[in-house]
């Protein structure tokens, strides 16, 4: 049978040490080209990480020109286009498993239409899964115990999350991954607020040995998707394939990221005393004093003709039904 | 053709373009225009790669404050701040052959402490080191090539932004980097003044010969006087170094509260008026918008070339060599330089590492010391043609026709072999790096 | 190399055009201009309040990311016309020694090509201003600072024009003056 080859730039702008550029290479291309194995369809692939096409952040732009086919887009980068995907970030206090706030947000991009057609606003097809970060925490060069001991400390922490700091009398900065050690080991930040598999590798624990389990909660952070206009031209066996190569993708990833917690947890804590993990009502309180993150953002996102409150109702409603420990419930006005 | 052989003739290209006295940043942009049309067979998709990069590139935090560095070097420069800088040190040094040329490099390691990016040392020692060493009697080309030489010092001697890159992309301890930074960076500075010492004897043609310190302008006592001509510049490395690492303020931020500190220490010193500030101001909006337009075409080049795929051929193929460590780390090293003749030092960290650290590891290397390595061997590449960027920011920072390009990059070439020998030797002599952790 | 008002054709309308353009250009340098000052204040401004106050300015970063692009392109077009665009001038200064006129009608072809580029960039980066403008796309974190990304993108619009009419003029200006030969 004779062969088509279908030529596919897939793009991130992170470099391949980072878990979703990784599986790219590794799991979710290996799945779809099994998938078309005898199919007649071959896919001819030009890998595009760490800025060699787009930056961070850019990669939706790079869909929408055409410039690339298949895109894994980190939402969370992009929370004014993609109000909708960064449902996470402004329900702090979720759930810790980020396999449950997997499952809810495929459910949602499935029983909310908005969602999906979302992404048609920028010529992008959802393919599915995505990738989710693991449980934010706070990191410190100073014991805290209870939000009481934050007050006038300068905290960074990454753009939509400086506003898990809101009233707790902490000093919330916006601030990057990349100079966070720096800017701790000079004294700009006090602390942090980041995930384990992050700070592990960035070695945080030298200069905020201090770690506080304050279940911030697992974080939807992006996804994969495929230009809309191309896509639509693509035989249904390669369509397939490529949401075949996406559910691949988030498991083998989730899978991978589960385990590396425990030992970046290891590495970040290794002495239990600097350990410290919230009560339950110490975590409530620190919810409650919070102003309503998710009411102005769900506010926002209906002003821009998205189904915010739709989603945020979906969301928690999902979470709840699926048991999570939530700090606060946030459809709550 | 091929991608690897449409990249080669790129570069072919580029040099010829430039050769012939075509905008660097045109030559950059139009070849990575033809290249990629070349490569996808499709103008459209070439265009919309460089109104991506023309968005992307320098729309960050880092980039933002580049116009500030240039300010602060500015004012300083203008206010006459670095010229009694130099009176000090020609005073001091003015018997040592070259003294002028070691004081500028011992002024670039200290001020490799305020900051992270080498492109602002550049900017800053280009106005304020090059006129005082010319006015002494030294070529432009020595002059200018001792200012592109010491500016690497920037990203060697923490804070450094390469080395918090490798730090995240190597996952190393940024602070483990740091200190690991500190003694190549003296041993560079030392190699440098070592080499300026050379030069002046065996090379005077290159250097020109500077007059003795001539009994300069004096005001009271001579060390009254150099106490109120190192007074300023006292306070502003005094301000910056203490808001840095006394945690008031990051080095990103520290352009902008450098910059207001030479203002204000210049207004005090009734050196500058707002009718100056503005001219000032202006010129740093010129020379900003020079160096940051060709970084928007050396980003869209990078992209090409990463897209035609040569940069990874090359790797692998160096890769597939099987050498031991040492021949490894060599070749890795003369592929960097190589590299890093035609492309910006991120993009070619981006490209190189993923690829070459599971080898490094799987050799056993130390990734910290790899780091300095890797580190130094690219910013090789910030004094090289016909992209090398320090270069291109003195250039533009001097602003004066009588200077020709060419010249620049002659006289940093023996300071780019300078950096190559200091590599060897820290290659050979890892404890250079590691030797304080 | 000279600035654009030292390249006369000795054509009346012609000379006058160059000059207006060359005004409108320094009046968007100024723009960029009050930028970097303003730039600097608010880093130091927002580090105080950080520091002293407990009180950072919310969304700094985004804001001075989005400037840069704005500086540059206020800056790149008077930038060109000043001729400080870097560029090596060894073979054209030497080419003006022997045979200036033939210098000149080459230079015009070197212009020439930047203004092929600008027409370029300009043609890919026009739809992406209407969507961003048409969508009225924001950056920023909602509940702490949202700003409008278009006008960043008006102005990269409108830099790139004039930088684009500045090369084509002065291509023009040359040529004219390899062919007519330079006025008295
Ligand atoms: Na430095
Ligand atoms: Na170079």
């Amino acid at each position: 049978m004779a062969q088509e080859t279908i030529s596919v730039t897939i793009v991130n702008g992170h470099p391949p040490i980072f878990l979703w550029v990784k599986h790219l290479t590794e799991t979710f291309i290996p799945t779809v080209d099994a998938a078309l194995e005898g199919s007649g369809y071959a896919i001819d692939w030009t890998e595009a990480y760490g800025g060699s096409l787009a930056a961070v952040g850019g990669e939706l732009d790079a869909i929408e020109d055409g410039l690339a086919e298949v895109a894994a887009i980190p939402t969370v980068f992009l929370p004014t286009k993609l109000p909708l995907q960064n449902v996470t970030y402004n329900t702090p206090f979720g759930p810790s498993d980020p396999q449950m706030v997997m499952d809810v947000m495929d459910g949602l991009h499935d029983s909310i239409p908005g969602m999906t057609e979302s992404w048609h606003a920028y010529d992008a097809e959802y393919l599915g899964g995505g990738f989710a970060l693991d449980n934010y925490l706070l990191m410190t060069s100073f014991p805290v115990n209870s939000i009481d001991d934050l007050a006038g400390r300068r905290i960074g922490a990454p753009g939509p999350a400086v506003n898990w700091l809101e009233g707790t009398g902490a000093v919330g900065v916006a601030g990057n991954l990349t100079t966070y050690y720096n800017d701790i080991q000079t004294g700009v930040f006090e602390g942090v607020i980041v995930f384990p598999t992050a700070a592990a590798p960035a070695r945080l624990q030298e200069v905020a040995p201090y770690v506080t389990v304050t279940n911030f909660g697992a974080q939807y952070a992006g996804t994969l998707v495929a230009n809309q206009t191309w896509m639509a031209d693509q035989p249904e066996v390669v369509q397939n394939a490529l949401r075949a190569g996406a559910e691949a993708y988030t498991a083998a990833y989730i899978a991978e990221q589960t385990a590396r917690v425990a030992a970046a947890m290891a590495a970040i804590a290794p002495d239990p005393a600097m350990l410290h993990t919230l009560s339950d009502e110490e975590r409530a309180r620190w919810a409650g004093v919070l102003p309503d993150i998710a009411g102005t953002w769900a506010a926002n996102a209906d002003g821009m003709g998205l189904p915010g409150t739709e989603v945020l109702n979906a969301y928690v409603g999902a979470l709840q039904a699926a048991g999570a420990s939530l700090g606060r419930d946030w459809t709550m006005r | 053709m091929t991608g690897v052989e449409i990249g080669l003739w790129s570069l072919a290209g580029i040099l010829g373009l430039i050769w012939l006295g075509m905008h660097v940043s045109v030559a950059l942009a139009l070849a990575s225009f033809a290249g990629v049309w070349a490569l996808r067979d499709n103008p459209t998709y070439a265009a919309r790669l460089l109104s991506l990069a023309t968005r992307e590139s320098i729309s960050s935090y880092l980039f933002g404050v580049v116009p500030l560095f240039v300010l602060m070097g500015l004012v300083v420069s203008r206010a006459d701040i670095g010229r009694d800088t130099f009176d000090v040190a020609n005073r001091a040094l003015g018997r040592l052959k070259g003294g002028l040329g070691m004081a500028t490099v011992g002024a670039n390691a200290i001020f490799a402490a305020i900051t992270g990016i080498s492109i602002a040392s550049a900017a800053v020692f280009a106005k304020v080191a090059v006129p005082e060493m010319m006015r002494i009697g030294h070529t432009a080309r020595f002059a200018t090539g001792v200012v592109a030489g010491s500016s690497v010092l920037g990203m060697l001697i923490p804070p450094s932004l390469l080395l918090i890159l490798y730090g995240i992309l190597a996952e190393q301890s940024v602070g483990h980097l740091f200190v690991a930074g500190v003694g190549p960076g003296v041993v560079l500075a030392l190699a440098f003044c070592i080499g300026i010492a050379v030069m002046m004897r065996l090379m005077p043609g290159f250097t020109g010969t500077p007059r003795p310190a001539s009994p300069v302008a004096q005001t009271g006592s001579l060390a009254a006087d150099t106490v109120t001509k190192l007074a300023p510049i006292a306070a502003l490395i005094a301000l910056v170094l203490g808001g840095i690492y006394g945690g008031v303020f990051t080095p990103t931020e520290a352009g902008a509260i450098g910059a207001l500190g030479a203002i204000v220490i210049a207004g005090l010193k009734r050196r500058i008026t707002p009718r100056i500030l503005w001219q000032v101001t202006l010129e740093t909006g010129h020379i900003t918008a020079s160096i940051c337009f060709l970084i928007i075409a050396a980003t869209m080049y990078s992209r090409f070339l990463s897209l035609s795929g040569l940069p990874a051929f090359v790797t692998e193929w160096a890769i597939a060599q099987d050498l031991g460590v040492t021949g490894f780390v060599l070749l890795y090293c003369l592929i960097l330089v190589v590299l890093g003749t035609i492309l910006d030092s991120s993009s070619i960290m981006m490209i190189t590492l993923p690829l070459v650290l599971p080898i490094a590891t799987a050799l056993q290397i130390d990734l910290i010391w790899f780091g300095i390595v890797t580190v130094l061997a690219v910013e090789i590449g910030l004094l090289t043609p016909p992209l090398g960027l320090s270069v291109y920011v003195i250039k533009g920072a001097l602003d004066d026709p009588s200077i020709p390009l060419g010249d620049v990059f002659r006289g940093a070439l023996p300071f780019a072999l300078i950096m190559a020998v200091v590599l060897v030797l820290i290659v050979a002599f890892p404890p250079i790096a590691t030797g304080l952790l | 190399m000279s600035a654009i008002q030292n390249l006369p054709t000795g054509l009346w309308l012609f000379d006058a055009f160059a000059r207006l353009l060359n005004r409108v250009t320094a009046l968007l340098s100024a723009l960029g201009t009050v930028l970097i000052l303003g730039i600097m204040l608010l880093i130091a401004v927002d580090v105080a309040g950080r520091f002293f106050f407990g009180n950072p300015i919310a969304g700094v970063p985004e804001i001075v990311a989005m400037s840069i692009l704005a500086i540059v392109f206020l800056q790149i077009a008077n930038t060109t016309a000043e001729g400080k665009l870097t560029r090596s001038d060894a073979l054209l200064g030497a080419l003006a020694r022997r045979a200036p006129r033939l210098a000149e009608g080459f230079d015009a072809v070197l212009h020439g090509a930047g203004a092929v580029l600008l027409a370029i960039l300009i043609s890919a980066f026009y739809p992406q201003f209407l969507r961003s403008y048409g969508r009225g796309e924001m950056i920023g974190t909602v509940g702490q600072f949202l700003a409008p990304i278009w006008p960043v993108h008006g102005v990269v619009l409108l830099g790139a024009g004039l930088m684009f009419l500045v090369f084509a003029m002065r291509a023009l200006a040359l040529a004219i003056r390899a062919i007519r030969g330079l006025p008295a």
